[in-house]
């Protein structure tokens, strides 16, 4: 029967006619980074069984679905929340280390060894003025500095809980987006459709969120994405939370509305700004105050015990009057009148054995078998290999990721010169199914003509 | 494989990326010649930098500490050895005095010795950097002067026995001044034992001769009475040769304190243990009473004196010079005490010398230390020139590589041909 020729010609245009039009979308995607390559799958429609015979009726697109592979993702969306972590500690360490101007002569650690010399150089004439100003202005630059530090910190610290805060709340809009994806696409899915560039884009919004917090995700068979943060559900088919931030025992955590409070969110960026913010700041400023309150009690030990350069010679005084808080302060009446410096041992003017001693505490092991210097020495090590550290992780974890984009983009991604080859396919197989109608025309036009 | 189009442009972007980074590294550490700018570039390498930097400066520091030393030594030195030099004419005028050659008055031969004591004095109050040479830790005070009817020399400054010391190296410091006790001063020092045992309320006295400036001879009496446990009230007395003392008011107690654990004063008064002057104006007494080595030990209390000089060279000098202007000669035994202390000067002037020695022996060893410190620096944080410029311009090779097969390979696709 020649009107099955249309029949089957006809199908077959509509079929590469659509063929065409998703390779048009993949062409036209070919550039976004979100988008999944898209196939139309193409079979033989259900034959015709006619006189005992069974006659096939053409082709028909069974469905167009998005060419993926769930483990890569998988493993792509774990590494891409290990990748963040590592950026976000270099980037937040990069400024930390930054703070104490290591190695330079404007570090700490210059400033420490130009106070004990300052106090070597008055032994030599401890009457002098000039080298008493000397030591005040040792003092003072070593207590600008560790106040620049100690504030500089302090701000970085401020800086990452309003980051933490901010990254919160775009955690908050993505998990509020993937709720609502989550319902169009179940509508969908339901219907029997294949909502594919809805659920591209709802891929990138879980993907941003794992590297945003380490987190659990798991696609459910209606077409949802359920995500677990912090042994919370944060979003599944019928809700998302909206979480916020609380400051607990120096430490940044997420609580729900219903005053929930999650587990330390340890990957991703906000697991890096929480580490930075908790555990390395105050780990450095800890060790920054062992050394600054050894320096402030064995410097006040000596010098109280010396005589100032004043008739009658004073002593029990102070050289630092406080350490708080960061801030180290010189005692006002010294900062005022250096004669009050005490300098000498038994009272008399000539007398620099307290100076000595006090220059010698440059080579005492005050802190730990070790030297203040060697202690600050030891913290800037300890920073830089923190810093260096996160920078190899993320070096690593970013050539893992790449890898893994790669193997993702082998599979998902979008080929011009396939697609472009699907072009001409597709073309000759509609240009075939029109000819075949044409033929079918010219065949009815010949039994027509012989009636 | 499937390649697809954004994988070649983010493979594109990425190795351009690190190229333009290390480009970047190099470029900033050339400019700054140094390898490592933040501690995360080598954190071993900064640690070790601000460890040498400290060591470095810290060695500076003595060198600078032994500069000053040093001058102070150097012009010491020349101020005792024209000290020296004016004793050497004393002890000739004082031959040629007793030479039976020699007629007529002793005027001539007591101007002599009244010049030398003038240059000795001046030499003694002699001043570097505004600090008193001899004055010990009272620099600021003029030493040595007459008393106010100028019928005797005597000590000015509070603390003339004090030591200048400075650091000149770890742990290490050195005296850097010559006393005023030691060169001029009549020091009579104390040492032996108190018995620990000793209850408290006991008292161990003992006495020695002492002399005023013209030569007179007193007793001098000290006693330690034990006030606690460790500690003991010194108080002294001078007394004449009739047995009366010299003062009419006496002089008030020292508290003395020993250490427990090692018997050696801890303290006197409060402070580190040092010389007392101790002075009767009346009658032209001054000399410095040491006490800082005796101990406090189990067994019986022995304590004894010595003492350097009689009288010192000041007052000697001046009664040389007055019996000579009287047309008397001076005795063998104030003879005896000038060519005493002629030695004593030299010694002094040989004991600075070593002190000069090691002073420069120590800053030469500091400089080495600092040369070397200074190589292993430059080790660590200098950038090899030549071998980062290499390395720069590898990578601009590999850029302009990686740039021109790009521009080949990018624009590339199927499109070109249909």
């Amino acid at each position: 029967m020649i009107s099955n020729i249309f029949n089957i010609a006809a199908r077959s245009l509509d079929v590469y006619r659509k063929a065409l039009d998703v390779t048009a979308h993949n062409i036209a995607n070919a550039d976004n980074e979100n988008y999944t390559r898209q196939t139309a799958n193409i079979s033989t429609s259900f034959p015709d069984k006619v006189s005992g015979l069974v006659w096939g009726s053409g082709v028909q697109i069974d469905s167009i679905t998005r060419i993926k592979d769930q483990f890569i993702e998988s493993q792509y969306r774990k590494n891409s929340g290990e990748n963040s972590f590592y950026n976000k500690q270099s980037d937040l360490l990069s400024r930390v280390e930054q703070v104490f101007t290591e190695p330079s002569e404007y570090g700490l650690s210059d400033l420490m060894t130009s106070f004990f010399n300052s106090w070597g150089e008055l032994a030599v004439t401890p009457d002098s003025t000039n080298l008493r100003e000397n030591v005040v202005t040792a003092a003072q630059n070593i207590s600008t500095r560790v106040q620049t530090i100690n504030q500089d910190l302090a701000t970085i610290k401020e800086d990452t809980f309003n980051e933490f805060n901010s990254k919160v709340q775009t955690l908050n809009s993505l998990l509020s987006q993937i709720h609502e994806l989550n319902v169009k696409i179940t509508q969908q899915v339901g219907t029997g459709a294949q909502p594919n560039d809805l659920m591209d884009n709802r891929d990138a919004l879980v993907n941003q969120v794992t590297s945003i917090a380490d987190s659990q995700v798991y696609y459910d068979t209606k077409g949802s994405v359920n995500i677990s943060i912090g042994g919370v559900l944060a979003v599944d088919l019928s809700q998302s939370i909206q979480f916020s931030v609380k400051k607990e025992n120096g430490d940044l955590k997420l609580t729900t509305a219903a005053g929930h409070i999650l587990q330390k969110i340890k990957g991703g960026e906000l697991g890096a700004i929480s580490d930075v913010y908790s555990s390395k700041i105050p780990d450095y400023l800890d060790k920054l105050d062992n050394i600054v309150s050894t320096l402030f009690n064995s410097v006040n030990g000596i010098h109280s015990k010396g005589y100032t350069n004043e008739i009658p010679p004073q002593t029990n005084i102070n050289f630092f009057s406080s350490y708080e808080a960061g801030s180290l302060k010189i005692n006002s009446e010294i900062l005022d009148d250096p004669s009050k410096i005490a300098v000498s041992a038994d009272g008399t003017t000539g007398n620099g054995d307290i100076a000595l001693q006090i220059a010698d505490l440059n080579n005492k092991q005050l802190i730990n078998g070790s030297t203040l210097v060697d202690n600050y020495s030891s913290l800037i090590t300890g920073v830089g290999n923190d810093k260096s550290s996160s920078d190899s992780l993320s070096y690593s974890s970013g050539l893992v990721l790449q890898q893994l984009d790669i193997q993702k983009s082998s599979v998902s991604g979008v080929s011009l010169d396939e697609e472009m080859s699907n072009v001409i396919k597709f073309q000759r197989s509609y240009d075939a199914s029109a000819k075949l109608i044409a033929v079918a025309d010219e065949m009815l036009q010949t039994l027509m003509q012989m009636v | 494989m499937r390649i697809t189009d954004l994988m070649s442009v983010d493979n594109y972007l990425l190795n351009i990326k690190r190229v333009k980074e290390s480009l970047s590294t190099l470029q900033s550490q050339i400019s700054s010649q140094k390898k490592i700018q933040k501690p995360s570039d080598s954190p071993d390498g900064t640690g070790k930098i601000i460890r040498l930097q400290n060591q470095f400066n810290t060695s500076s520091g003595y060198s600078k500490n032994i500069e000053n030393g040093l001058s102070y030594m150097n012009v010491t030195i020349t101020s005792m050895e024209s000290i020296q030099s004016s004793i050497t004419d004393v002890l000739t005028a004082l031959a040629n005095a007793n030479n039976a050659t020699v007629t007529g008055g002793l005027d001539a031969f007591a101007d002599q010795v009244n010049n030398a004591l003038d240059a000795i004095l001046n030499a003694a109050n002699e001043k570097f950097n505004g600090k008193y040479l001899f004055a010990g830790t009272d620099y600021s005070t003029m030493p040595f002067g007459y008393n106010s009817d100028g019928s005797a020399i005597e000590i000015k400054a509070g603390n003339i026995s004090g030591e200048q010391k400075i650091q000149i190296s770890k742990n290490v410091t050195q005296k850097i001044n010559i006393t005023g006790e030691e060169v001029f001063g009549t020091v009579v020092k104390q040492t032996g034992n108190l018995d620990s045992g000793a209850v408290v309320g006991s008292v161990q006295t003992n006495q020695t001769s002492v002399y005023s400036a013209d030569g007179t001879e007193y007793t001098f009496i000290t006693n330690y009475t034990k006030t606690a446990a460790n500690t003991y009230a010194l108080t002294y007395d001078i007394h004449d040769s009739g047995g009366a003392s010299v003062y009419s008011t006496p002089p008030s107690s020292q508290q003395i304190t020993f250490n427990s654990a090692t018997g050696e004063i801890s303290g006197i008064n409060g402070k580190p243990a040092s010389s007392l002057i101790v002075e009767a104006p009346s009658h032209n007494i001054q000399f410095s009473f040491n006490s800082s080595n005796i101990k406090e030990t189990a067994g019986a209390s022995n304590l004894s004196f010595s003492a350097n000089q009689q009288v010192d060279i000041f007052n000697t000098l001046l009664t040389i010079k007055n019996k000579l202007l009287n047309g008397e000669l001076p005795t063998e035994e104030e003879t005896a005490r000038v060519q005493n202390f002629n030695q004593n000067i030299l010694n002094k002037i040989s004991s600075a010398g070593n002190i000069v020695n090691k002073l420069q022996d120590t800053q030469d060893v500091l400089e080495n230390q600092q040369s070397v410190i200074t190589g292993l620096l430059s080790d660590e944080q200098d950038v090899d020139e030549a071998k980062a410029i290499l390395e720069m311009q590898n990578l601009d090779y590999m850029l302009q590589v990686t740039y021109q097969i790009s521009s080949m390979i990018l624009p590339r696709s199927l499109l070109d041909y249909l």
